[in-house]
């Protein structure tokens, strides 16, 4: 019996903002670091969207049993063998940022969704039947 | 977005394998979802019958700014699931689109019980003879599922 997870995510890399046309650049999410790093805490990076700081994780490997590669696609392949490894035959994959409202200007929440969405179509194509991509609206 | 920038955008998506929409709730009504659902059922299927909608429908409230409280307002109350399986079932979306599954996800199960003892209710005194107990049961039976979720402390290895 072939097993879909229904639920899965991927979290959003540099990559998925290449997509931004000409005119939306200025709208491109770069990452932060805090100003002052508190050893005894976990690492924190941020998504700094439209002037707003939004969580960007920092998992552990090991507790998520992941890599950055197969976290943010980076290694397509490299995921297909762990859903093998599971024996998963599809996912359905959801984004991270978006969870949350990273803005409330729709010019840019469509900007971002519209690269994701075009991110996520390639990095899908590389696999041809495993991957079932969730489109993101606003 | 307008609308008919929405619909080639889903286009977009549906043609490079999407299945679903994740949306987000807004406090504006979405007059195009039936479109929207539309077009997603209309499409071919890929490789199962999965279908997923977002839990956030039209009518369910963010009533917390996301963009000040970064992990509040979608993680901590179950009230806008309730009020999305309101909707789903008093709109009749099953009987309109019975190819679309409905996946209320990330959000316990805790909300079951109580909401089949409520919608069983509310239908039981429909003015308009839309609900009976039975239909209720063949709706949650036949379209939609929930996902339950352990406390990260019983997984396995924590």
């Amino acid at each position: 019996m072939p097993i879909i997870d229904a639920d899965t995510h991927i979290d959003e890399t540099e990559a998925t903002w290449e997509y931004l046309r000409e005119f939306e650049q200025e709208y491109k999410p770069i990452t932060q670091y805090p100003s002052r790093v508190d050893p005894s805490k976990n690492p924190t990076r941020y998504w700094l969207v439209d002037g707003h700081r939004q969580m960007r994780f920092v998992r552990d490997d090991n507790n998520t049993r992941t890599t950055v590669e197969t976290r943010e696609l980076l290694d397509v392949q490299k995921r297909l063998r762990d859903m093998d490894a599971m024996g998963t035959e599809v996912q359905v994959l959801y984004p991270t940022l978006f969870l949350m409202e990273a803005t409330e200007r729709p010019e840019v929440s469509t900007a971002l969704r519209r690269s994701y969405n075009r991110w996520l179509a390639d990095r899908c194509a590389e696999s041809t039947a495993a991957y079932v991509g969730s489109a993101c609206r606003r | 977005m307008n609308m008919d920038e929405t619909i080639k955008e889903l286009q977009f998506a549906k043609d490079h394998g999407a299945c679903g929409i994740l949306r987000k709730a807004t406090w504006k009504p979405a007059s195009g979802l039936p479109i929207l659902i539309s077009l997603l059922c209309t499409k071919k299927p890929t490789a199962s019958t999965c279908r997923s909608a977002s839990t956030s429908v039209p009518g369910t409230p963010d009533f917390v700014p996301a963009r000040e409280f970064s992990l509040g307002s979608f993680m901590r109350s179950q009230l806008p699931t309730v009020h999305a399986f309101h909707t789903i079932i008093r709109h009749q979306l099953p009987v309109k689109y019975p190819k679309l599954r409905f996946g209320i996800i990330e959000a316990g199960c805790s909300w079951v019980p109580f909401i089949a003892w409520e919608l069983k209710r509310r239908m039981e005194k429909a003015a308009d003879g839309s609900g009976t107990f039975s239909q209720f049961a063949r709706y949650s039976l036949s379209s939609g599922f929930a996902q339950g979720q352990p406390h990260v402390r019983h997984l396995p290895g924590r």
